[in-house]
């Protein structure tokens, strides 16, 4: 438990590291800040002293008079509020610095990360990181910094002073001090695993909280959301239960700390010795006075380090998040990559296994797609027909064999090259907020404006676009823009053709995600992969009775593979994967209808209606209504 | 006035404390009544230090009288602690967590009865935020905060009241100091605020940076433009700092002001004291009391900010709660009544979506007949879907009324309504329970033995029944290994347990692979079997069979008929069927 804490500060404080100097500054500075405080009130009471004595007062080695005590107490004052501003201005500016580092790290990071992280942890969640827990770390910089420095010091300080004023008023306020210090540490008592079952009954909420609202729409036509809210109310019921246990354990303790740390206390405390000393003639008047001013001091820094530790836990969890990210282990690419001179793909003997899961993807993978063929890869869902095609423009890294183009091992290709070379048609339906024109530019910063329009002309978007107002300057993206999914798919289609990269990788269910541009999609299409290497994920088995070769995947093997004729003459997988595709194409959905049909169904409705109004009561199904 | 702005940011948190309370407010008020009693006593102890400070530094010291005021500051703190004490019972038994829990539940029920319609136009996590943060952050400080803010607001005015007893010019000097907090928190508060449009405008604007950056990282990888090359990215980053940097005196000086404001008073304290000791109207003892009593007022105000901080999150939090809270669910309007077929009937139906400036149904006039298959075909955003929401009353149509068997649907329960519905989506929700307890929850009281035959007739009994549990297999252990084809047929059999009379399907099998699409179909002719049919559908082979195939474009029923009527009229239908036929034929080629 220590330990993980211990490690968890380690990982926010390296993550701040940076801006070791801003912190550190903002820190000492504010701790001066403190001291000038804590010293402005030993004037105020030395002024006192003075005041008792007549105008003037020898004291330490120095002569006090009224007016020289008066300066002092205004210029530490004031060095005292110099201080403070310094120490935030340092913090703020650090925390800034801070920002910029760490986005820029981790844009940085990302950018070498394989694509497939990007993709299974999906743009939110990696957003959140950049922009709110850094956010959540400025937070921590700016402001909890500098009251950390102050938090150390002041106790201390004032502790040291008190003493060196009077030991027997100080072992007094320190006395009710550990008295409070005690009373809180049993209320902390067993916090750590009341904390542990605390955060876990909250995370259960949260699992229900989000099965709840994310069924919603859907389970609402079975159960009204009877049977999802009796799981959230249980999650809610056994966390309220947990936290009235946890309040009930440490009330107590927790309510007599809070006293104690009052001021009050210690006061009482003090005030009574301070009478007695006095009356026996060890103490004077001033003392007690200053001593009053101070004591105190150390107990009110107490409140501050309670609220820093809520700031403390979210900054913690943040930097963990963000190191997560950092640390994991980035994509080598060649410095000076290897260019292939032709396109011959080669997946030679090729195992992979995603993160976290023991079985493989696949194994043993072998094949070769000459340049200028086409290579179709089929089998069920899960068989591995995805990882072939994402692990080519290395989403991910094999974990055995060799993925080659022109005998070049993709892993010894610059980004560049390899996604210059390499294209796909997937998820990669992004538009950026800029115009139509830039959208497809951005394949080929240098293109000319007619090789847009030509890029947009094969990619059956450029009437559409030219209808548009503003043509190839309207901007995608915005809001209430009206691209549709096809659209879309389009404009990326026509930047996959203005790079022209000389292999194409394509999964024809996202390409044809849109229904109703499927003939332009088509079209599209069809241009893109002209003269070039394809290998494309089918899915309506007829788009693919001619290609060069087609590779059957089952359990992360190639099972079989050939032509179109040669595996239907081998009944095996493929062939039955054939028949099956063409059942399903002539599937044709119709509602058996009993003879006479009108006749039967009012009958059936009319005994239900027999009586004026059918409560709902009298439905079949009434069972399934909550009350 | 500056009185009067306290008071009234004193009285809004009440308010908003006593709302969030709830049916606990009084608990909420009976807390604040004990610290009130609490400060007022405290306020009452630093007073009577002033007595205790007069016998101390006469000459001789006055031992029995200090002793007397110090039992009487004894007292004093006896009282506030004691009261304090109580003042915690809003913390400490039990009726924070049980706030929470009602705020929750009143959510949890508001979800329940929340049209669909303003159900979906929450934003992901919106909603999650909602129920859990919201609630926490509105409801875990609210004792603790109320009574740190009176402290800052009790205290110091009994302590204001009493130095009137004591030195009136040195209240008046307090009196004056004091209130200035109220101007610089304005101040504050105000820089703070316009701080934040123009940083969250700034900020807005580095988010959707950043998100087009991660979303587009593939295509920016291939042109190099990653890190610091990714210029809008870099300049996004660079102008927050910037931002920031440029306002960063004016936001730091004045929380530091008001940080100092008490240092700065005891410095006056000390310089008028001291004038006034020297012309004898004070005496030492009431300047070093005067002092003490105020150093004392330091540590609240200095957190104040941090509080008024804490504030504002709560009832921010607490407005988003009130939000949701606010929806107004679907009436039901009287009489209610029942209905007399499963005929569909929509009665020149206009419907708009929210936020949307186009109609999505245009005087929609048009009768389903019970019992018989209808399929709504057209481009995707045409008003397919809108139409099988709108019968199940996903949100009201702005004219025009949707009968079922001759009733108003906004006469029917909710309930009702949808026991009516079975409907089969494209996309499958699966709870993290068992699969028979998945497929039972159409009908809660169904037997095991129903439950299995549903699945039979979804062709999915056999693959239940190979799993490591069978029917009592969870699906969270098994999560991903079930295929979208496994899930599907786990969603029909439920509609298939449900068995209602009018069956809806909209695109069921557009997310499978070939290999499951033959069996969830044949899973579907089950479901189907004399029932109401509404089918939606993108291959219109599919659907060539219906009894009626209504074609909808823009909002519009543009044509309706049999398919062989359809074709035979060479319109939309037809084209939309001929353009499938050259697909087809297409091959994919290098």
């Amino acid at each position: 438990m220590s330990n993980k804490k211990s490690e968890s500060n380690g990982v926010l404080w390296r993550i701040i590291r940076p801006v070791k100097t801003h912190i550190y500054s903002a820190m000492l500075l504010h701790a001066l800040g403190s001291v000038a405080t804590i010293a402005t009130l030993l004037l105020l009471s030395l002024m006192i002293a003075v005041l008792l004595n007549g105008g003037s007062l020898f004291f330490m080695g120095i002569n006090w008079s009224l007016p020289g005590t008066l300066i002092g107490v205004g210029a530490v004052g004031l060095s005292a509020f110099i201080l403070s501003t310094l120490a935030f201005s340092v913090s703020h500016l650090g925390a800034f610095e801070l920002e910029v580092d760490l986005r820029t790290k981790l844009a940085e990071h990302m950018a070498q990360l394989p694509l497939g992280y990007i993709i299974t942890n999906g743009t939110g969640a990696l957003k959140k990181v950049v922009l709110d827990d850094v956010k959540n770390l400025h937070v921590f910089v700016a402001d909890s910094t500098p009251m950390i420095g102050r938090s150390f010091t002041a106790p201390v300080v004032s502790l040291i002073l008190i003493f060196a004023i009077d030991w027997r008023l100080a072992l007094i306020a320190l006395s009710v001090l550990i008295v409070g210090m005690i009373m809180m540490s049993i209320a902390m008592k067993d916090y750590g695993e009341i904390r542990q079952e605390y955060d876990a009954s909250l995370g259960k909420i949260n699992a229900a909280v989000i099965e709840f609202i994310q069924a919603m729409v859907v389970v609402r036509t079975f159960d009204d959301g009877t049977s999802s809210f009796k799981r959230y109310h249980k999650a809610l019921e056994s966390f309220q239960g947990v936290f009235i246990k946890w309040m009930d354990k440490c009330s107590t303790p927790s309510r007599l700390s809070m006293i104690i740390f009052g001021p009050l206390p210690t006061m009482a405390a003090i005030i009574a010795g301070g009478i007695f000393f006095i009356s026996k003639g060890t103490l004077s008047v001033p003392t007690l006075v200053a001593m009053l001013f101070i004591s105190t001091a150390m107990v009110d820094a107490f409140m501050p380090l309670m609220w820093l530790n809520n700031f403390l836990r979210k900054s913690k969890t943040a930097a963990n998040r963000i190191e997560e990210i950092l640390s994991l282990p980035t994509m080598s690419y060649a410095e000076r990559g290897e260019v292939p001179g032709e396109m011959t793909i080669r997946f030679d003997d090729v195992d992979f296994s995603y993160e976290n899961r023991e079985e493989k993807a696949l194994s043993g993978v072998s094949f070769t797609a000459l340049p200028g063929t086409s290579t179709a890869l089929v089998g069920p869902s899960g068989a591995g027909k995805s990882t072939v095609a994402r692990l080519l423009p290395r989403f991910w890294d094999i974990d055995k064999g060799a993925i080659t183009i022109g005998g070049v091992d993709v892993r010894e290709m610059t980004s560049e090259d390899l996604m210059n070379t390499v294209t796909f048609v997937f998820q990669d339906t992004y538009l950026f907020h800029d115009t139509l024109a830039n959208n497809i530019k951005m394949a080929k910063p240098d293109a000319t404006d007619e090789e847009v329009v030509e890029a947009a002309k094969a990619a059956q978007i450029h009437e559409f676009i030219m209808e548009l107002p503003e043509g190839y300057d309207t901007h995608a993206g915005e809001r209430g823009d009206r691209l549709s999914g096809g659209q879309r798919q389009r404009i990326t289609i026509a930047r996959a053709i203005l790079r022209n990269a000389p292999i194409v990788v394509l999964d024809e269910a996202t390409a044809f995600a849109d229904p109703e541009s499927e003939e332009e999609i088509i079209k599209a299409i069809s241009f893109l992969t002209r003269d070039k290497t394809v290998i494309t994920i089918a899915h309506r088995l007829s788009s693919i009775t001619h290609v060069d070769q087609i590779l059957v995947f089952d359990k992360g093997e190639i099972v079989e593979r050939g032509k179109h004729e040669e595996l239907l003459a081998n009944r095996g997988v493929y062939a039955g994967l054939w028949s099956n595709y063409k059942a399903a194409q002539a599937w044709d959905l119709h509602a058996k209808q009993p003879a006479g049909a009108d006749g039967s169904a009012t009958g059936s409705i009319e005994t239900r209606s027999s009586g004026k109004n059918v409560s709902p009561a009298e439905h079949p199904n009434k069972g399934a209504a909550h009350v | 006035m500056s009185n009067v702005s306290a008071y009234t940011t004193f009285k809004q948190t009440y308010e908003t404390g006593k709302e969030i309370a709830g049916k606990y407010q009084h608990l909420y008020t009976r807390s604040l009544l004990y610290y009130t009693f609490s400060f007022i006593n405290q306020g009452l102890a630093y007073l009577s230090i002033y007595p205790i400070f007069v016998a101390l530094f006469s000459t001789p010291v006055e031992t029995r009288t200090a002793l007397m005021w110090l039992l009487l500051f004894v007292v004093f703190t006896g009282l506030s602690g004691i009261s304090r004490w109580f003042a915690h019972d809003f913390d400490y038994t039990g009726t924070l967590p049980r706030v929470m829990h009602d705020l929750r539940i009143q959510l949890g029920n508001k979800l329940r009865t929340m049209p669909l319609e303003r159900l979906g136009r929450y934003k992901t996590g919106e909603l999650n935020a909602s129920l859990s943060s919201n609630v926490d952050e509105s409801v875990t400080m609210l004792g603790m905060i109320s009574g740190m803010f009176l402290d800052v607001v009790i205290t110091p005015l009994v302590v204001v009241m009493g130095l009137f007893f004591i030195d009136w010019r040195m209240a008046v000097v307090v009196m004056v100091m004091m209130p200035l907090a109220i101007p610089l928190y304005k101040r504050k508060r105000q820089s703070g605020m316009t701080e934040k449009t123009d940083m969250g405008r700034a900020n807005a604007a580095l988010e959707s940076n950043i998100i087009e950056y991660i979303q587009g990282l593939a295509v920016l990888r291939a042109t190099n433009q990653t890190g610091t090359n990714a210029k809008r990215l870099y300049e996004g980053i660079i102008h927050v700092r910037d931002l920031q940097k440029s306002k960063v005196f004016k936001t730091n000086i004045l929380m530091l002001m008001l940080d100092a404001l008490i240092l700065v008073t005891l410095i006056v304290i000390g310089f008028l004291g001291s004038l006034w000791v020297g012309n004898a109207t004070m005496s030492v003892a009431a300047v070093a009391a005067v002092l003490v009593m105020v150093s004392r007022l330091m540590e609240p105000l200095s957190i104040f900010l941090a509080i008024t901080a804490v504030m504002d999150i709560m009832s921010a939090s607490f407005k988003r709660v009130k939000e949701v809270l606010a929806v107004a669910p679907l009436d039901v309007d009287e009489p209610q009544v029942g209905i007399s077929s499963y005929d569909v009937e929509f009665k020149s139906v206009d419907f708009r979506y929210h936020g949307q400036e186009e109609e999505a149904l245009k005087g929609v006039s048009v009768l389903i007949p019970g019992q018989s298959m209808t399929a709504f075909v057209g481009p995707s955003g045409s008003g397919k879907t809108t139409m099988t929401k709108l019968m199940m009353r996903y949100a009201d149509p702005q004219k025009g009324t949707i009968e079922i068997g001759g009733a108003d649907i906004r006469q029917m329960s909710q309930e009702y309504l949808l026991s009516m519905f079975a409907v089969v989506f494209q996309d499958v929700y699966l709870f993290d329970e068992s699969i028979i307890e998945n497929i039972r929850m159409a009908k809660p009281g169904a037997s095991d033995e129903e439950v299995k035959d549903a699945a039979r007739a979804a062709h999915c009994h056999e693959f239940i029944e190979r799993l490591p549990d069978g029917y009592e297999t969870g699906v969270g252990d098994i999560g991903g290994s079930l295929s979208g084809g496994e899930r599907q047929r786990i969603s029909i059999a439920r509609a298939i347990l449900k068995d209602a009379p009018i069956v809806i399907l909209d695109e069921p099998t557009a997310a499978l692979d070939t290999e499951s699409e033959v069996a969830v179909q044949n899973a579907i002719d089950k479901l189907v079997e004399d029932k109401t049919v509404i089918v939606i559908a993108h291959r219109l082979s599919t659907i060539s069979g219906a009894d009626n195939i209504l074609v909808i474009d823009n909002g519009e029923i543009v044509e309706s008929g049999k398919h062989d009527e359809l074709i035979a009229g060479r319109g939309k239908y037809f084209n939309m069927w001929s353009a499938q036929q050259r697909v087809k034929e297409w091959h994919i080629s290098a």
